[in-house]
């Protein structure tokens, strides 16, 4: 009789495995899914930096985005870095414009942990892969608001993992990032919101644990589908 | 006027035993209050806090270390046969990231994570000098790795030796956590590191230096006390035979050590190198007024034992002052005679635990006689003729009694040879020379001295726009001129440097752009990274260059502060306003002050002990009389010690003023000895060879112990506590053979002339 408990104990666990893992996974494409929709997008975006003893610079740019892996950013103030672009294009191929010398330079794609510009992203962050293919996941726990998912880098990362909090509607609220000695060193918080058809993440606030530097992105104005040429993602259009 | 201060004396005894038990009580509380904290002391062997806070070298590298995330490192140096192996790398890989992981270390910099900016046909790369996710391993790769190292300034002989078997792993600590916790946890972290290769560690650079000095200071009072404690226990059951003899100076000097430990912590002071010495000290010194109080009441021949301990306080009080009271100016010396905190609180301390160790011998020890009865049952007669009088004293009060002259000819020719070798003495401040020869610290800064660059920070702060051409090209001009120098440096890091290699990078030459929106627009590409908190500031109103003096010596130091401090007052500008601080000027700010303090607490202790002498003795004469001994003695200490090539460091450069207050005793002891036997009737030939035997006894049974108090720090592993023992117990020993030989001497001879010179 006992024997047949524990039996019973046993394969319902084992048989709770399997869905746990499913569940995960289906989470993160549903996340993927909705994060990564729109098949461009053309934005003009604020940066706000604040340092530990909260001094604030403030930037803006202008992104265009088309699919999965070209991207080209341009910064139209302060004055200063006014011109300044970076486009980056398939196969970790990434270049650098500044108008002061009228020149471009490729970037080597060797320094993913290399901090952007002066921001709190570094360009692993900035990479527009989607969740699936960088993470496997693992569902930490889950109730009727949120769920938590452990994702574990597939490829070399600076990371040794990804706590990501996933709210009830499928998108990040949260995402806390954890270097190669298990500690935490960065938080990622997102604020989705829905532009007709498509969910962006209006703000982005990253906070760097260990300088107390903070990133904060805000989506100034956004447009999806606007049929972006593959013009713009080219060495002539970023030195316009 | 004698007879009314004996009166006083007398009510003062007998208020002493009347209170014994709240005395006995109220001792008691305040050992059990300054016990709890007296027990929580803490350690400070940082150097620069021994600087007062208005020292300008102290302040800018205080501020620094506020500014830019920290001014110290420590340095952790691998040692194997060739660095560019994978194994290797993937432990310095290791070691740097434990290392990032762990609180109060703001950055480290290694071969596997220091920011390189490559140059290439095709492009530039802001990134590191290796991918510490990919490793180089394959010996194309390890050899390229190796070409790149050798090929930059930056990194070739400090961060990898040119011979390929050493690497600096640099941790720079956060100035909010104490550096002894950072340096402790550091080695607790690497020791747990399974190194694949089986590499040698050594810890390098100051913290790693106060650490260890830090827990010599601790294993000295763990170790050298209680040996202290054994000898003194040891004389003391020679002298007086009897448990009390021992117990009671014991039980005295033991509160005293505990009131005064208790009294720096309450006070928000921390031990140092130096009052690492005081327990020991207050032992010696200390114990020799409980000696006193109960050597008095041995010779009293009462049957009432109390009455007998009134007459002993009562007598004993104002001579057993008068020896405290000289002592504690000798120490005084110090508080207003040193630029330095860390003697000027060695003297306060030291002071305030002498006085400690007067009051309980005047208070304490008759309230608990009284209180346990603990009189002696058999009263003791004065110790007859020993040996030693006999075969030594004696003689030589007949010795020096016959031929007074030939004593001071001696004595005048020994001094004169000696004095010359104060003529040879150098000064040492460097850290490095606290430790022995062999020792870790020693070892791993001669490995940073001979393979690394060095371990002493230098750091050059420039004050205006940081992204103007000409404040950057400024900078870029400062390190071309230091680097001209390469005896004194090895090695300049800047923001300039960075904006050269990316301007570089562009094609347009290792150098400053003369357009300013260009280097606006190349900051874009490093702000944010680690290392630029280190070189600019927050404000981005100062950057700074960071440089490395090539070696340890203290005429370099100076050279070098002479050398930049004409070049800043060349170059620094309304508009570019630039300072200097680093090792090399607060060591040689050290250096400056440590001949500011030999000279002015040696003066304010001679003018002290005059005062005090020739007011105890009445006499100016007799005052001067009693500093010849004295003056003689310090001649001779500093002599021998430019002959046999101690420096003058902080702990030697106490020796003259604690001599003078210490063994100025023994010249009063003669003095006022010999007074009081020409009172009674003797002739002057007499009057000193009884002298002699009687004091001459007294003063050689209180050298031994001092001069053993002092001598057990020769088994510190701290070299200026081993050099402090050697000049301190010599000391005692000249203070106390000149005191017996030359004063009689002198006192003769003035006396032979004009009888009444000596005489009240």
């Amino acid at each position: 009789m006992k024997t047949k408990h524990i039996l019973l104990v046993v394969a319902s666990i084992l048989l709770m495995l399997p869905v746990g893992a499913q569940t995960a996974d289906q989470i993160l494409d549903k996340v993927d899914q909705l994060t990564s929709a729109p098949q461009d997008a053309r934005q003009t975006i604020r940066m706000t930096l604040v340092d530990r003893n909260g001094r604030q610079q403030v930037r803006t740019a202008m992104i265009w985005q088309k699919g999965k892996n070209k991207r080209l950013i341009k910064f139209t103030s302060p004055a200063a870095y006014k011109g300044i672009a970076f486009l980056s294009l398939p196969n970790d191929v990434m270049y650098v414009y500044m108008p002061a010398y009228g020149k471009e330079r490729r970037i080597a794609s060797s320094v993913k942990n290399q901090k952007f510009a002066g921001t709190d992203l570094t360009y692993e962050d900035l990479q527009a892969k989607s969740y699936k293919n960088k993470y496997n996941a693992r569902l930490l726990s889950k109730d009727a608001n949120q769920f938590v998912l452990e994702l574990m880098p597939k490829e070399r990362s600076q990371y040794s993992k990804v706590i990501l909090t996933v709210n009830k509607n499928y998108l990040p609220v949260k995402a806390e990032f954890f270097n190669r000695g298990n500690q935490k060193v960065k938080v990622l918080t997102f604020n989705f919101v829905k532009s007709g058809n498509y969910w962006y993440a209006k703000t982005l606030t990253a906070k760097d644990l260990r300088t107390k530097h903070t990133t904060k992105m805000e989506v100034i104005t956004t447009q999806f589908d606007t049929g972006l040429s593959d013009n713009i993602f080219s060495i002539r259009f970023m030195k316009q | 006027m004698k007879e009314k201060i004996n009166q006083a004396m007398l009510a003062l005894a007998e208020w002493t035993v009347r209170w014994r038990i709240p005395i006995v009580l109220l001792v008691a509380v305040l050992t059990i209050f300054l016990g709890y904290y007296g027990a929580k002391i803490k350690v400070d062997a940082n150097i620069i806090n021994s600087l007062p806070d208005t020292d300008p070298a102290a302040k800018l590298y205080k501020e620094i270390g506020e500014k830019y995330q920290g001014n110290t490192t420590g340095i952790i140096i691998l040692k194997t046969d060739n660095i560019f192996r994978t194994d290797v790398l993937e432990d310095i890989r290791d070691i740097t990231d434990s290392l990032m992981s762990m609180k109060g270390i703001t950055q480290v910099t290694s071969l596997t994570n220091i920011i390189d900016i490559r140059t290439s046909e095709w492009g530039m790369e802001v990134g590191r000098l290796v991918d510490e996710y990919d490793l180089p391993d394959s010996p194309d790769e390890l050899a390229r790795l190796r070409d790149r190292v050798f090929s930059k300034d930056m990194y070739r002989g400090i961060i990898v030796s040119e011979d390929s078997t050493t690497t600096a792993i640099i941790a720079t600590y956060s100035p909010d956590v104490p550096e002894d916790s950072i340096s402790q946890a550091i080695k607790d972290v690497v020791s747990k590191i399974p190194l694949r290769h089986n590499e040698k560690i050594y810890y390098g650079g100051m913290p790693f230096m106060m650490l260890d000095t830090s827990n010599i200071i601790f294993n000295d009072l763990k170790v050298l006390l209680p040996i202290t404690t054994l000898i003194i226990i040891l004389i003391l059951a020679l002298g007086f035979r009897s448990v009390r003899g021992v117990v009671l100076p014991l039980l005295n000097v033991g509160i005293a050590i505990v009131w005064t430990l208790g009294l720096i912590v309450i006070t928000g002071h921390k031990l140092t190198m130096i009052s690492d010495t005081i327990p020991g000290i207050l032992l010696a010194l200390g114990s020799a007024y409980t000696i006193h109080v109960l050597n008095r009441l041995n010779e009293i021949e009462l049957s009432d034992r109390q009455k007998a301990l009134v007459r002993a306080m009562a007598f004993i009080t104002i001579p057993v002052f008068l020896a405290y009271i000289t002592t504690a100016f000798g120490f005084t010396s110090f508080i207003f005679g040193s630029y330095l905190k860390m003697i000027r609180d060695y003297g306060i301390f030291t002071a305030i635990g002498i006085t400690f160790s007067f009051l309980l011998a005047i208070f304490f020890t008759p309230a608990v006689i009284s209180l346990f009865s603990a009189y002696r049952s058999k009263f003791a007669r004065r110790p007859q003729d020993t040996r030693f009088v006999n075969r030594v004293l004696v003689p030589m009060s007949i010795g020096v009694t016959r031929h007074p002259r030939r004593v001071i000819t001696v004595w005048g020719i020994l001094t004169l040879i000696l004095a010359i070798g104060i003529f040879f003495i150098h000064r040492q401040v460097d850290m490095v020379n606290y430790f022995r020869k062999g020792s870790q610290a020693r070892v791993a800064q001669e490995l940073l001295d001979a393979k690394l660059g060095g371990a002493s920070p230098i750091y050059m702060v420039f004050d205006g726009d940081v992204q103007d051409p000409v404040f950057l090209k400024k900078m870029f001009d400062t390190e071309k001129y230091m680097k001209q120098h390469s005896q004194y440096v090895s090695y300049t890091f800047s923001v300039a440097d960075l904006i050269a290699q990316m301007n570089d990078a562009m094609g347009e030459g290792y150098r400053i752009p003369d357009d300013r929106a260009k280097i606006e627009q190349l900051w874009m590409m490093i702000e944010g990274e680690d290392v630029m908190a280190q070189l600019v500031s927050p404000d981005m109103d100062e950057a700074v260059i960071q440089a490395r003096f090539a070696k340890v010596d203290t005429k370099a130091y100076q050279d070098f502060v002479k050398l930049m401090d004409d070049y800043i007052q060349r170059n620094s500008s309304e508009k570019i306003k630039i300072s200097i601080t680093g090792l090399p000027h607060i060591y040689t700010h050290l250096d400056h002050s440590l001949i500011v303090s030999q000279y002015s607490s040696l003066t304010i202790a001679i003018i002290l002990m005059l005062i005090i002498v020739s007011l105890t003795l009445w006499s100016l004469r007799c005052g001067l009389m009693a500093i010849i001994p004295l003056a003689v003695t310090i001649a001779i200490s500093y002599g021998f010690m430019g002959y046999m090539g101690i420096p003058l460091n902080v702990a030697t450069v106490l020796v003259a003023s604690i001599t003078l207050g210490v063994g100025i005793d023994y010249a009063v002891h003669i003095v006022s000895h010999y007074r009081s036997y020409r009172d009674s009737g003797l002739e002057p030939i007499e009057a000193l060879r009884e002298t002699i035997r009687t004091s001459g006894n007294a003063i050689f049974i209180n050298l031994i112990a001092v001069a053993a108090g002092f001598f057990i720090f020769i088994f510190s592993k701290l070299v200026p506590l081993n050099q402090f023992a050697i000049l301190m117990s010599l000391s005692m020993l000249v203070a106390g053979l000149s005191a017996v030989t030359l004063l009689p001497a002198i006192i003769y001879i003035t006396e032979a002339k004009n009888p009444k010179n000596i005489q009240q």
